[in-house]
Parts: structure tokens; sequence; C-alpha cells
């Protein structure tokens, strides 16, 4: 008896792991994978809510050639923007973390603001920049002239640069926490042995780096591709379609929506993402990419010397193109009568904004839900990330991937999976509660949560946490006082990100929102369409001033949690119970944390 | 690490966090029935005093029907019945429309959702499964096809103008699944800078002249919507054929959004606009814009805005009591002004959009359009997205 008792307690402890893994696992797949599976399943249904099983949606549209034109044409403009809007945001990442460039806080702020703008006001305002006949910009070119161009923003051409721009912000926000943890004496070790700067970046940096730019990729190339304001907008009047397009025509068309043809769409959508995450899994094999140790880390800055200017003019130009012009449209069309005058501007788009109760009210309720949102979403996918790696296995891979799966899913279709999960449970009666709505607004930002925490959840080595729990600590002081601690800089740009995409999503409010409960998505989307345009923007305008307030406020916390470590205690003997975070022999120690102040 | 400033910083990230939390309880929704509006002239405040006595003098309707609103007053204020939830097409150029019930019925507050398509559709199954109904009346140009979700009504106040009598089932279902308070009409929308309203054809088919490449303005009809509507409308009602749609679509400036067309119509990027809706250009026209709508000698886009009752409907009485409301002689001139066209034909606006005006003699069926879609869709595709 007491052998077993042993041998039981003996397995039990050595699978705890494995069973927290085992019950994370059905947790992720109960949360993420159920909308899926149930899009999936429906992609064989006459509908989600009734009428039976059916194979002809699925043939219907796999045997379309035109599913295959634009799903190669979606495909073409998601490489063309992906591909150089990842150079940009690693270039912009390294400026702001790693050198001394000056203007680097416009740099953050211009990127906050790219994502900040709604996607469909960015794509209005370059359509109106950049029309061919009545652009401003296009007018200013021409001295004033009539005429068509010489931009052309409703092509090809305009559709790539301006996806491209957008995704930029995206991504750099992603990048940032990684990038800004980054042990230089990998470089110096480099350099050491005789590598140019460049080559050290490149050869020693960049690979590190490369669970972080990998994950940004994979979900910025599925979000590009499941785009539809911009192609909307820029693309139809250049005849330029994209699968989303063709996801708003089955759902919209006939007399009853076409959920099924839908979903097979979508189950497109999902098989690309699956040979992504296989891709991202081949490449980076069993390698280890951590780069924060228990040692004296070392970062620091370049010196650009005499580049510093050319940086600052290069900061200064993408600033301009990316943010200000298209800001300066919006802000123009919040000013106006009706949008698109150029005269008799007025405040009384603003004035109805402040003072209409039911808008304000939407402020407040979306300001509260996303915050919420984005919060619960950055704290879970932290315990399950860290739940991931905690052993290798096919758990863990389900874990990681597991909140990705979503992503599969655009706009309405994830809110049509969510509520068939929700109407097929014992949650039924909860449907147009708010705990419906927090759930989905939850699901449908888990992903972006994922790739911020998980790249930089990569580069902390499990060693830390076994000092940790070598010196007396236990695993949850482990994960709280180091990990936690070591990720706070990149948490923090996932939470304002995911606050950002949640304050401004439409789909999901407006099939599950209370009815009692207006997001501010759903009140400017009713301002749109009935042609309030001009309001709609002013309610943008005010949007973008309280984004960039809650990012000001991130900012602080950032400072704050990270200047913390700048006093620190003297050196003393091991104490029980205290973690290799306590003790800091290297005075180079300060530098780590100033390096994340951006 | 020094105490302090963690402790300073942990208490400033929880008293953002309750900050914004608590936020998201903020309701302060168009139901708060804790602001009671005040009474409308002529009328008493039922909420509480126990007075229902609506002024219904200018409401021209008969004696039976004035009883029977009074009535459903009365139930809906006894059965504690104080929001109707409508789900509207989007857009705010009703909002008088909804805020004149309120100022009439003390104790209803209405809101209005805009709710198309698939989010409709969605919607309306999710509540009927999960038997948390929230809609009281459904206002949609497409009744029959949600004919599932609603229950018959028989409106007492309704009536159908002489002038439309052709078309009454159309305006009101035999079997009184809905009623057609107003309707909407699109003619052709000017911009007044580039062109001299004067020189703007007087019929559909002349748009497919060469003349008028690159000059109009159309929301995509490859996708459901304005646009397609209109392009459907225009070859049923015999205005076109399959010609001039060809010619057209190799004209037209394709917009990818309804209202995307209309701003662009604003800017000038194009001279006229095919399908300008009524509201939207009386909207545009009041906000500075230089547009002007112009009606056809015929064959002008008519949409009948279908109100019905909802099944399961949370609040029956004060649901049935905006349907009646709504063919109110006066609530029918407040309806003339947003730009929609009255059925009454004594509330009809000196506008372009009225009966007269707009020389509505064409309605179409709802059955038939829904076919016709499914023949002309591929069409539409073909010719503007070049599939």
């Amino acid at each position: 008896m007491t052998t077993l008792r042993t041998w039981t307690r003996r397995q039990t402890s050595l699978k705890r792991e494995r069973n927290l893994q085992i019950s994370i696992g059905i947790v992720a797949v109960l949360l993420f994978i159920s909308p899926v599976i149930a899009i999936m399943i429906g992609a064989f249904r006459e509908s989600p809510f009734r009428g039976g099983w059916t194979m002809e949606p699925f043939v219907q549209v796999l045997t379309n050639e035109w599913t295959y034109h634009i799903l190669w044409q979606t495909i073409g403009i998601t490489v063309a923007t992906v591909i150089p809007a990842m150079i940009i945001a690693t270039f912009f990442a390294v400026i702001v973390t790693r050198t001394n460039a000056p203007l680097r806080w416009l740099i953050t702020v211009t990127m906050a603001i790219l994502v900040a703008t709604p996607p469909l006001f960015y794509a209005i305002s370059w359509g109106l920049l950049g029309n061919a006949s009545v652009g401003l910009l296009n007018e200013i070119l021409r001295f004033g002239s009539t005429g068509s161009g010489p931009i052309d923003i409703e092509s090809w051409g305009g559709l790539v640069a301006v996806s491209i721009l957008r995704s930029t912000g995206f991504m750099f926000l992603l990048l940032i926490g990684p990038f800004s943890r980054m042990d230089r004496s990998l470089e110096e070790a480099s350099r050491t042995s005789g590598a140019t700067a460049l080559r050290s970046f490149f050869g020693t940096q960049l690979p590190v780096l490369f669970p972080a730019i990998s994950g940004v990729l994979i979900i910025s190339a599925v979000a590009t591709l499941e785009a539809f304001d911009i192609p909307m907008i820029l693309g139809v009047p250049a005849g330029i379609y994209v699968l989303p397009t063709e996801i708003y025509y089955y759902l919209n068309s006939q007399a009853q929506p076409m959920y099924s043809h839908a979903s097979v769409v979508s189950l497109i959508l999902l098989v690309i993402l699956v040979l992504l995450l296989y891709w991202e899994r081949k490449a980076a094999g069993r390698r280890h990419f951590t780069t924060v140790s228990g040692k004296g880390a070392k970062s620091g800055v370049w010196d650009l010397g005499p580049w510093r200017p050319a940086v600052a003019a290069v900061t200064i130009v993408f600033s301009v193109i990316a943010v200000g012009l298209p800001l300066f449209q919006l802000v123009l069309g919040s000013l106006s009568p009706y949008f698109g005058a150029t005269g008799n501007f007025t405040l009384r788009n603003f004035e109805f904004v402040l003072n209409d109760d039911q808008i304000m009210g939407a402020f407040a309720y979306t300001a509260g839900i996303a915050a919420t949102g984005a919060l619960v979403a950055v704290v879970v996918t932290t315990i399950m990330m860290w739940v991931a790696r905690l052993r290798r296995g096919w758990w863990a891979v389900l874990i990681d991937s597991s909140q990705l799966a979503t992503m599969a899913l655009p706009g309405l279709l994830l809110a049509l999976g969510i509520l068939t999960v929700v109407l097929a449970g014992p949650l039924a009666g909860m449907y147009g509660t708010s705990a419906i709505l927090s759930y989905a607004m939850f699901v449908a930002v888990i992903p972006l949560a994922s790739r911020s925490i998980s790249g930089a959840l990569a580069q902390i080595p499990a060693e830390l946490e076994e000092a940790t729990r070598v010196s007396g600590g236990s695993r949850a002081r482990a994960m709280v006082g180091v990990v936690f601690r070591l990720l706070a800089p990149s948490a923090l740009n996932g939470w304002l990100l995911c606050f950002v995409v949640l304050s401004g999503t439409l789909a999901v409010p407006l099939l599950l929102s209370p009815r009692t409960n207006t997001l501010l998505s759903v009140r400017v989307f009713d301002l749109y369409t009935s042609g309030s345009v001009e309001i709609a923007a002013a309610v943008f305008v005010v949007l973008i001033v309280e984004i960039l307030a809650v990012s000001a406020l991130v900012w602080l916390l950032k400072y704050l949690l990270t200047s913390t470590g700048i006093r620190r205690r003297p050196s003393s003997p091991a104490q029980p119970g205290h973690t290799m975070a306590d003790f800091d022999p290297d005075p180079s120690m300060t530098r780590v944390q100033q390096g994340v102040s951006s | 690490m020094s105490r302090n400033p963690r402790t300073l910083t942990l208490s400033l990230i929880f008293g953002a966090a309750l900050v914004l939390t608590s936020c998201s309880s903020t309701n302060a929704g168009p139901t708060d029935s804790d602001t009671a509006p005040d009474a409308a002239p002529g009328t008493s405040n039922g909420a509480g005093s126990g007075e229902t006595t609506v002024d219904l003098s200018a409401a021209n309707i008969s004696e039976e029907a004035a009883a029977h609103v009074e009535q459903l007053y009365a139930d809906a204020l006894a059965a504690g019945e104080d929001t109707v939830t409508v789900y509207a097409t989007p857009g705010q150029q009703l909002q008088p429309l909804y805020d004149a019930f309120t100022d009439m019925f003390p104790g209803i507050t209405l809101q209005a959702q805009g709710m198309i398509g698939a989010p409709l559709n969605a919607a309306l199954e999710a509540e009927a499964a999960s038997n948390q109904h929230v809609a009281d009346v459904l206002q949609n140009p497409n009744g029959p096809r949600y004919f599932d979700f609603v229950e018959p009504y028989e409106v007492e106040s309704y009536s159908v103008p002489d002038e439309l009598s052709d078309f009454a089932d159309l305006l009101a279902d035999p079997d009184h699944y809905f009623t057609a308070p107003y309707l909407g009409v699109a003619g052709l929308g000017v911009n007044t800078n580039n062109m001299d309203p004067a020189d703007a054809p007087s019929s559909w088919s002349e748009l497919s002249g060469d003349e008028w490449d690159g000059r109009i303005g159309v929301h995509d009809p490859s996708v459901p919507g304005v646009g397609q509507g209109t392009f459907l409308q225009l070859i049923m009602n015999g205005s076109w054929d399959e010609d001039d749609v060809s010619a057209v679509a190799d004209y037209s400036v394709v917009k990818g959004d309804h209202a995307q067309a209309v701003q662009g119509l604003a800017r000038g990027e194009y001279d006229v606009m095919i399908g300008a809706p009524a509201p939207d250009m009386k909207s545009m026209v009041e906000d500075g814009a230089p547009v002007e709508q112009i009606m056809m000698d015929e064959g002008n886009i008519v949409v009948t805005y279908k109100n019905m009752l909802v099944s399961g409907a949370p609040n029956p009485n004060a649901a049935k009591l905006f349907l009646e409301f709504q063919n109110f002689e006066h609530i029918q001139q407040i309806v003339a002004e947003t730009g929609f066209t009255p059925v009454n034909a004594d509330a009809q606006p000196n506008e372009v959009w009225s009966l007269e005006q707009a020389n509505i003699t064409f309605v179409p069926d709802d059955v038939e359009t829904e076919a016709k879609t499914a023949e002309l869709a591929p069409l539409f595709v073909e010719l503007f997205q070049g599939r």
C-alpha cells in the first residue's frame, strides 16, 4: 500500500504539468475552437439555425472559378502588403528601441494613431485625398487645375499602399515589446568576433526574434486576408474584389443569407492559417529564442552619429504620409457641413457629439467593455502561454494554436459562430446580455493578445523560473514575480492594441450587444449609413483623442513599472523566498529598464 | 525594488481598471425610464397617474380606431410596457418620428436599432431560438422575407391612398402581416456645381448615351444594397433593358458603399447619381451640399417600408400602438418632412418626393423582386465585377 501510495504520488507529481496542460487545453477548445467548429459544421448545413445537411454549398463554392480568382487576388494583395509592412515596422521598432535617433516619440505616437483610426475612415480619408479627379492631393499637385491624377488611390497601387501603412502600425505595436527586451551582449559578442554592426544585427538579433516576427507576420497576413473596409472603399471602384467581399455577397444576397457558402469561404481562410502555423513551427524547430537571462543583461542604444538627421527626416515623412494627411482629412471632414466640403467649416458636428447622451453613453460603455475585454484577454493568454511552455507536446501546440483559430472567422462569421455555440448550450438564456458580449469581445481579440505575449515569452528562459523555485519560491511566485514582470511591457502593449481594436469592432457588437446598451461602433454605423458621415467623423476624432489619452496612460504605467528597477537594495546574502530578480550585481541592469521605456 | 513605487504603480493600475470597468455599467440608452419625457400638450402623463387620455384630434382617424389606440395605450401602461424596440433600416432620418411617439405617449420610449441583412436575420433567429425576445417591431422593405418571425396584426388606422389602390396588397398585406405607412423614393441626384439641373435627363434611358461616360455615379449593383435595388426596379418598371444596363455599367463610376456614392456626388466627382434617395438628398441640401434631386417623368424608384409586429414581442401593446401611430395624419406630416413619402394623401409635402411630383405609378412586388434578383444578379456581377 505504501509502495502504491508512493507510486501514485510520484506519477501525479510527475504528470502535474501535463494535467495542467490538459485542463487548460480543454478550456481553450471550449472557448476558442468551438465557434470555429460551429462555422465549419455550418458549411454543411442549410442554415446554422435550422434545416438539414447538404454538400451543395461546399461544392458550389469550391468548384466556382471566381472563388479561386479572388483567392489569388487576395493572397497577392496580402503578400504585397505584409512583407513591406514588416520591413518598415521592424525598421521603426529598431529605431525606437535600439538607437538614439531623434523624434522616437513621434514614431510611437504615429503608430498608435494608425491603429486607433478605424479602417473604414482611414480608407475613406485616403479615398478623399487621392481621388483622381477631386482628391485634395491631386488638386494641390495640379495647382488647382481640373483634370485627373497624378495620383489615383482607387487602384491596385493605392489599395496596397494604404494597406501597407495600416499594417505597419499594427505590426509595430506587436513588435515593440520583444524588441525592447533584446540583450545587447549577443551583439557585442558578435562585434568582438569581427562582424560589422549590420551583420551582427541580421545575424544575431533578428534570428533570435524569430518567434515574435513570425507570429506578427501570421496574424497580419490573416488580418489582411480578412480586411474588408479598405478593399471595399478603394478596391471596388477599380474592380478589385477580395474574399471578404465574397463573404459579404453571400451573407446579404438572395432571400435568405447564404451562411453555408460564407462558411465555406472561411474554411479556405482556416486552411491558410493552419498552413502558416505549420510553416512557423517547422521554421522554428526546436531552437530556443531566449534573450533574457539572470545575468546582467545589457541594453543600450546605438549611436547613429551623422545618420541622425536622415533618420529624423524619414520619421517625419512617414508620419506625415501615414497619419498626418489622413488625419487632416478626417478632421477636415468632421468640421464640414457635409463630408467632402471644402468650405463653411463648423464645430456643430462636435457640438452634436458632445451633447448627445446616447453617443457619450456609448463612449463610456465601450471604454469599459474594451478595457475589461482587453485585460481579460491579456491575462488569460499569458496564463495559457505559460502553461503551454511547461512541457512540449501536442497539448502545448493545441493551447498555443487554439488562440489563433478565431482569426479564420472574419467579422460577422465569428459573431455567428459564437452565437451558434451560445444557443446550443446552457447559455442560450443569456443571449442579449453584456456577459455574452464580453465573452465574444474577449474571443475576438485573443489572437492579438496571444501574439503580443508569445514572442516576448519565448525570450524568457525557463531557467529564470527554475532559479526562483530553487531559491524556495513557489511556481506561482515564479510566474508572477519573474515572468509577469518581464512580460509587463509586452502585456501593456498587447492590452492597448486589444483595447483599440475592441473600441472599433463592429460585427460582433452588431449581432451580440444588448439592445439597451449600444457600443460606439454600432452607433457610428448608424450615422455613417444614414449619410451623417461628418458626424461619424467627429465621433472618431474624439475616439482617437480618447485612445491617445489611454496610450499616454499606458506609457506612464510602463515607465513606472520599469523605472522602479533603478533603485535597488545593496547586495545581501541569499534569503529563502528571494528570487534572482532581487539581486543585481551588474549596474547595467538600469539600462535594461531604461531601454523599455519607449 | 522599493515597495513605494511598486505600490503606487499597482494602485494606479487598479484605479484605472476600476474607473474603466465601472464605465461598462453605464446605461445611457434611450430606454432609461428614469427620464420619462414631459407630457405633450393636450395629453396627460400616463406614467403613474392612471390617466391614458391622448389627444387624437390631429390624427384624423375613425372613432373606432381612436378608441382602439387609447385602449392599447392603457393596456401598455398597465402591463408595464415602457419601451418599444424597432429593428429598422439604418439611418437617423426618421428620428423625428420616433421622438414624436415618445412625446405623444408619455411613459413609453422608442428605441430604433439599425439592422438589415444577415445581422438582422441572425438576430431574429437567435431571439426565437433563445426565447430572449428584444424586437417589438420590424421595419424593413423586404417584408415577406421575415414572415417566419412576425405575426399578423390588423392596423385599424391604416388606409391605402387612392393613387396607389392598384397596389393595395403591396402596401397592406391581405393577411395583416405588414402595413407600409410611408415610401422611400429615389430619383437622379445632380451636382449643381458640375451641371445645370435643367440639363438633367427626363428619362432613365437617356443615361445610356455616350455623352454620360464618366459622369454617372452608382453604388455597386453587383452586391446587395441600394444600387442593386435601383437597377432591378429600373428593369422591372420598363425604364431599362439589358442594353441600357450594359451601357450604364460602362459609363459609371462605381462605389463600393452607398454613403460613398452619395459623398462622391456632393464632392463633384461625377455629375449625377442614379438612385439617389430623397432623405439623403434632403439632408445633403440642408447641409449646404451643391446637390439637387431630380425626379424623372416616370419610373422613379420606390421602396415600401413595411412595418410588422414581431412574434413574441416583449411589449406587444406598445408595439401595436406604434404601428397605429405612424398613420396619424399629423405624424404623416412629420414623416413628409424627413424626406420619406407618406401614404396619406392629405399629408403630402410640396417637395419632389411627394406622390404626385415623384409620379409614383408603380410599386414593386416583393415576390417578383426576389425572383428578378436571382435572375439578374449574375448579369450585374458580370457587368460590374467582370466575372
